[in-house]
């Protein structure tokens, strides 16, 4: 807010290219996740200005206290610092800096020790590849998958992901099953043991800085389970909206089940699990409901929904067991 | 939304600078439910409501002083609720991370239906998205999009140009789109 410099070509008004009565969202389907928010009622304010002031004067008297004990603690340092530092010098010769190593100076004694800087590695340092501002979840025991610059990442399988546009940090450890990622059509195959950094650009070929281990390209997408579709996430959950509201209940279960089994890990498939047993359900598919809602909380089992999700699940009753969200077979 | 700072405003206003107990109250009264409505476009999280609301007003009762009068209360308001709010946020963020993805948001105790449960499952994957926004763009989509405010009205209470509120509020509706799944329109 106070930078108040635009990043677009500075235009004061009028704007010029602007429409005055331009929409403020122009996706339909996020028009209506926009609308279902500012629909939310806005609750009562309960805090009275009486409580305000007095935890304003609180407030007040601790900024004081601190101003004033921030002063005593310097003035105690400046005192100490001009009372201590003549005799701390005066006990120990000067000191000098050599190759970043502090070294006393002794004239008759020439230096035992000189300090060699570290060699310097090809690869970045690995502080560098730490640098990562986003850790995926998710995946198996052993590897991590840090993202930055990331438009995309999707979690087919334990030990599959598929990636857009960004630049990754990637880390098999020595005991981890092999990882494969999905960058396109193609997929790079890392090895146990191996730490690479993975550049996608929007367009062009990815660049992989390799750290450690192994890691070769294959020609063939991944694996047909948990590999991506021919339909993406978003695709399908557009799908299952447009049968819901047409009222396709059959096919929209059948579009949701490939959605959730097909893209796991995607958001959509979040909402598209709990639509699912609310499908099922409403068709008098009692057990399919009842998989559909132990799936969810098998998946995200810290959700705020939980309580509401188990209630439900008690409301369902006992039934067939499951094998993932389908029932199992009689 | 039109600001005006008329007479009676004004004298509240020197009131309350000079520490008048009635004129702060009436300060508080009059905008509280603003401000309120306000953090709730933002965040999406009842839980807080009240908090912030104390927040923002103990640091607009901290800074009346410096109030010169040459903008109007509502947006020294909006812009003190905002800092706040981007202090929400980065709260909220290292909460997260530090909980490990642990699911934010009031828990209802009472039994919902499930249309329900997806609706606040939709509410909290959008404000989860939201709060990946960088603050500027956060800030100008909430304003156009959730309270809602005219590019103009958006433009006088975020201190940017009409073109710089449209570019942000495309901008945050691009990121939301992909954090949210969502296809491009064709």
């Amino acid at each position: 807010m106070t930078d108040h410099r635009p990043e677009q070509p500075s235009l004061v008004r009028p704007a010029f290219g602007v429409d005055p009565d331009e929409p403020a969202v122009h996706h339909p389907q996020l028009r209506a996740w926009v609308e279902l928010a500012a629909a939310e009622p806005v609750p009562r304010v309960t805090v009275d200005v009486a409580a305000v002031r007095r935890a304003w004067q609180r407030r007040r008297a601790t900024d004081r206290r601190r101003a004033v004990l921030v002063m005593v603690a310097m003035l105690v340092l400046a005192v100490g610092w001009s009372w201590g530092w003549p005799r701390i010098a005066a006990r120990n010769p000067p000191v000098a800096l050599q190759g970043g190593v502090a070294m006393r100076v002794d004239a008759d004694v020439a230096p035992r020790a000189r300090y060699t800087p570290p060699a310097v590695a090809d690869a970045p340092s690995h502080a560098t590849l730490r640098r990562s501002d986003d850790l995926v979840e998710g995946l198996a025991a052993g590897v991590s998958v840090r993202t930055e610059q990331v438009e995309a990442v999707e979690v087919l399988d334990d030990d599959t992901i598929a990636v857009g546009a960004g630049v990754f940090h990637i880390d098999v450890a020595a005991g981890a099953a092999p990882l494969r990622v999905q960058v396109d059509t193609r997929v790079l195959r890392l090895e146990p043991g191996t730490e690479v950094a993975l550049t996608v650009p929007d367009s062009g070929e990815p660049i992989v800085t390799r750290r450690s281990g192994r890691a070769t390209w294959e020609r063939s997408p991944a694996r047909s389970r948990g590999a991506r579709s021919e339909a993406s996430a978003a695709a399908l959950a557009r799908r299952a909206d447009e049968q819901m509201k047409a009222g396709q209940r059959a096919a929209a279960i059948e579009t949701l089940e490939r959605l959730v089994e097909g893209h796991p890990r995607s958001a959509a498939a979040r909402t598209g699990l709990l639509d699912l047993a609310r499908l099922r359900r409403q068709v008098g598919q009692a057990d399919g409901a009842r998989c559909a809602y132990a799936a969810y909380l098998r998946r995200w089992p810290s959700s705020t929904l939980r309580v509401e999700i188990q209630r439900e699940l008690d409301r369902l009753g006992p039934g067939r067991a499951c094998r993932g969200i389908q029932p199992a077979s009689p | 939304m039109s600001f005006v700072l008329n007479a009676d405003a004004r004298a509240l206003i020197l009131a309350a600078q000079r520490g008048d107990s009635a004129a702060q109250t009436a300060l508080f009264d009059a905008h509280k439910q603003r401000v309120a409505r306000q953090i709730m476009r933002m965040t999406g999280d009842a839980s807080c409501v009240d908090d912030l609301v104390q927040e923002v007003f103990i640091a607009a009762f901290s800074r009346l002083a410096t109030f010169r009068g040459d903008a109007q209360i509502e947006t020294w308001l909006y812009t003190i609720t905002a800092n706040k709010v981007r202090n929400y946020w980065d709260a909220r963020r290292r909460r997260d991370a530090r909980e490990q993805g642990a699911q934010l948001g009031a828990d209802k105790a009472e039994l919902s239906p499930e249309e329900s449960l997806e609706a606040q499952e939709r509410q909290r994957q959008f404000y989860r998205a939201l709060g990946q926004l960088p603050d500027k763009f956060r800030e100008a989509f909430t304003a156009r999009a959730l309270q809602p405010m005219s590019l103009e009205d958006a433009s006088a209470v975020l201190g940017v140009p009409i073109s710089t509120v449209s570019y942000r509020t495309r901008r945050a509706e691009e990121m939301l789109c992909r954090a949210l799944g969502l296809e491009e329109e064709s």
